[in-house]
């Protein structure tokens, strides 16, 4: 009897009490030494960061490096936050600040496949991430498995950076406009200005694919 | 809300960041507005192909890589921030600590439960002899040896011939009396003298025979077997086959050394000698001189004390004596009576010493009871001329201080019996006896 009621107690999911705590309070506690919040906040935001940056880059090998160089610096930075912005607006800081680093690291070395993803407007200018020879197919080959979904992550590569990351900011992370604007430390009307601009591309994109069909 | 207003507003809307007057006039004018209509359409078709990408997911290697450079970052933290304080305390709780702890912890309560059993055994061992002592079985502080075959068959022909001394020749111990000849009881201790052994050298061995008896014992005196004095020996014992002088102490001791050494025996018991050893010599309560006019200690010595039934002030007494005698124990060195080993002569002698210092120091302090037991420790070992009159001397005026008069006499017997102790003792023998008239 005993038994089968530690057995059932053990088989429910312990709930934490951590988990009724917001992420500044998480953010907070793991910098006290507390492990449990910094699982918490890898789990509410882990799969977020990887979305959002395997579509900013069209490569989940890379995105996936550069999740653990995120929240590498997310665990290094745990004592300096003071808690002045949200701590997804912290988080999205650093993505984009790595977003950045890589862009610029891909500018300096256009023979590699590390060229930007914004170079090609035209449709048939595809990213160097999916051309180049001997390179396995990326996962978001695997990702992407409907024809809508391959036309909009052409019509993504080819998105200019700043409407790219508003657009994914917006979709993929749920950020609203003024916390996107603290991000990129812009006014919210420019954020929504980009933003209106790539959807616009967007569905230009989307339509001419329908059109082709 | 204007058309122009509206078109500004139509990701607002779409993302649901308006409010909700604001949402229900953009509504009124999207029900009138095709082209609005197809723009937010076309938002909402944009929104639902991006939700319709396939969800991605942290690998778990990368999860677990990632919380195990948070423990470590965590770990790093705190040991740059432990103090002293914390560090001790983090010591006490640590597993490792309270693992000492109780190994020892478990290794003190062992240790002491083993001293203890080993005291409470001696003591258990002392007062048992004590006791059989004051019925006049056998000597107190004298360990009962494991009987060797050899001294069985020796035992055993011992008795037939100590069967023949006749109780009415024994002196006179206590108000209880020995059951008969074959309850004739002999304490046996160190020997007098050593025989030449081709065997080597002669461990002699300490006996104590006790056998139940058909007898009754008859109301009586207590008697006191002193075999050496009644001149009957025997002692056939099996083993080497060394003969043993005819006569091997100057004690009128006749040995039929037939077995290994010959042995002497008296009462019902018989010195077992062992195969290569000398002869052993059992004599009674009372000391018997050697050749050379001195006496050897016996474990007799003070030690035969007879007790009647204990009540008030002697079960006082009883007690202190219990504590002191364990105390004792405890700091100096085990009786002399125990080690007979010539290897340890030297150790022997400085116990005794030890304890008559311990003695005499008692004494003058007024710790009778203590200063007794401590005189009976050193009367027990090897003293010698003067030292031993002296010692016999305040043993029995300390005895007769506690108004152990018994005990007192016993060892005025023997003083008495000592060259140029004879005046003493007899002397604070009357000083008794007028006390007991009294």
């Amino acid at each position: 009897m005993f038994l089968s009621l530690l057995l059932k107690r053990r088989a429910s999911k312990p709930v934490s009490i951590h988990e009724g705590l917001s992420d500044e309070e998480l953010y907070h506690r793991f910098a006290q030494g507390e492990e449990r919040a910094f699982r918490l906040l890898l789990d509410r935001h882990g799969d977020k960061v990887l979305g959002y940056l395997t579509r900013f880059f069209g490569d989940r090998e890379l995105a996936t490096d550069l999740t653990q160089d995120v929240f590498m610096r997310v665990i290094s930075a745990a004592r300096r936050f003071r808690g002045d912005s949200s701590f997804t607006t912290f988080l999205f800081r650093i993505v984009r600040n790595l977003c950045v680093d890589v862009m610029r690291a891909r500018a300096a070395r256009p023979d590699t496949h590390a060229a930007s993803l914004d170079q090609g407007h035209d449709p048939d200018d595809r990213p160097l991430s999916e051309t180049v020879p001997g390179r396995e197919p990326d996962g978001e080959h695997r990702i992407l498995s409907g024809e809508l979904s391959q036309a909009l992550k052409e019509g993504l590569a080819g998105l200019p950076v700043e409407q790219r990351e508003v657009f994914l900011m917006r979709e993929v992370e749920g950020l609203k406009f003024g916390q996107i604007a603290e991000v990129l430390s812009v006014n919210e009307n420019t954020v929504k200005s980009r933003m209106h601009y790539a959807v616009v591309s967007l569905r230009r994109t989307l339509t001419a694919f329908k059109e082709e069909r | 809300m204007t058309r122009e207003e509206a078109s500004k507003r139509v990701l607002d809307y779409v993302y649901g960041e308006m409010s909700v007057d604001s949402r229900r006039e953009f509504e009124d004018l999207l029900r009138d507005d095709a082209e609005l209509r197809a723009e937010v359409e076309s938002i909402t078709e944009v929104r639902r192909v991006t939700a319709d990408l396939e969800p991605v997911h942290l690998p778990q290697d990368v999860r677990k890589a990632l919380i195990r450079a948070a423990r470590r970052k965590i770990a790093v933290h705190e040991g740059q921030e432990l103090d002293i304080r914390t560090m001790i305390e983090r010591f006490f709780l640590s597993p490792a600590f309270s693992g000492a702890l109780v190994v020892l912890v478990s290794l003190g309560v062992g240790l002491h439960l083993i001293l203890e059993t080993g005291l409470d055994d001696r003591i258990t061992r002392l007062e048992k002899n004590e006791r059989a002592a004051a019925r006049g079985d056998v000597a107190p502080a004298t360990p009962t040896p494991k009987k060797t075959k050899p001294a069985e068959e020796a035992e055993a022909k011992t008795e037939a011939t100590a069967a023949t001394v006749s109780t009415a020749d024994l002196a006179t111990d206590g108000s209880r009396a020995q059951d008969g000849p074959a309850e004739a009881r002999a304490v046996f201790h160190k020997p007098l003298a050593k025989a030449p052994s081709k065997a080597g050298k002669a461990r002699p061995k300490r006996h104590r025979s006790r056998k139940p008896s058909s007898y009754r014992r008859p109301a009586g005196p207590v008697a006191v077997v002193d075999m050496a004095r009644q001149g009957v020996a025997s002692g056939e014992a099996g083993g080497d086959s060394h003969k043993a002088p005819e006569s091997v102490y100057n004690l009128g001791i006749k040995t039929s050394g037939k077995g290994g050494g010959g042995t002497v025996g008296s009462g019902r018991a018989a010195v077992p000698p062992a195969p290569d050893s000398t002869p052993a010599v059992a004599s009674g309560f009372a000391e018997a001189p050697t050749p050379s006019g001195d006496r050897r200690p016996s474990a007799a010595d003070g030690g035969l004390l007879t007790r009647g039934p204990v009540s008030g002030r002697k079960a006082a007494e009883h007690t202190r004596e219990r504590k002191a005698r364990k105390l004792s124990l405890e700091t100096a060195a085990p009786p002399a009576a125990e080690s007979m080993d010539e290897d340890r002569s030297d150790g022997d002698e400085l116990r005794t010493r030890a304890a008559l210092l311990e003695a005499r120091k008692r004494r003058a302090r007024g710790d009778l009871a203590l200063a007794l037991t401590a005189y009976q420790r050193a009367l027990a070992g090897d003293l010698e001329g003067q030292d031993l009159r002296d010692a016999l001397y305040e043993a029995a005026d300390t005895a007769r201080k506690l108004g152990r008069t018994d005990t007192a006499r016993q060892f005025l017997e023997r003083l008495s019996r000592l060259p140029g102790g004879a005046a003493r003792g007899a002397e604070m023998m009357m000083e008794l006896d007028a006390e007991a008239e009294k």
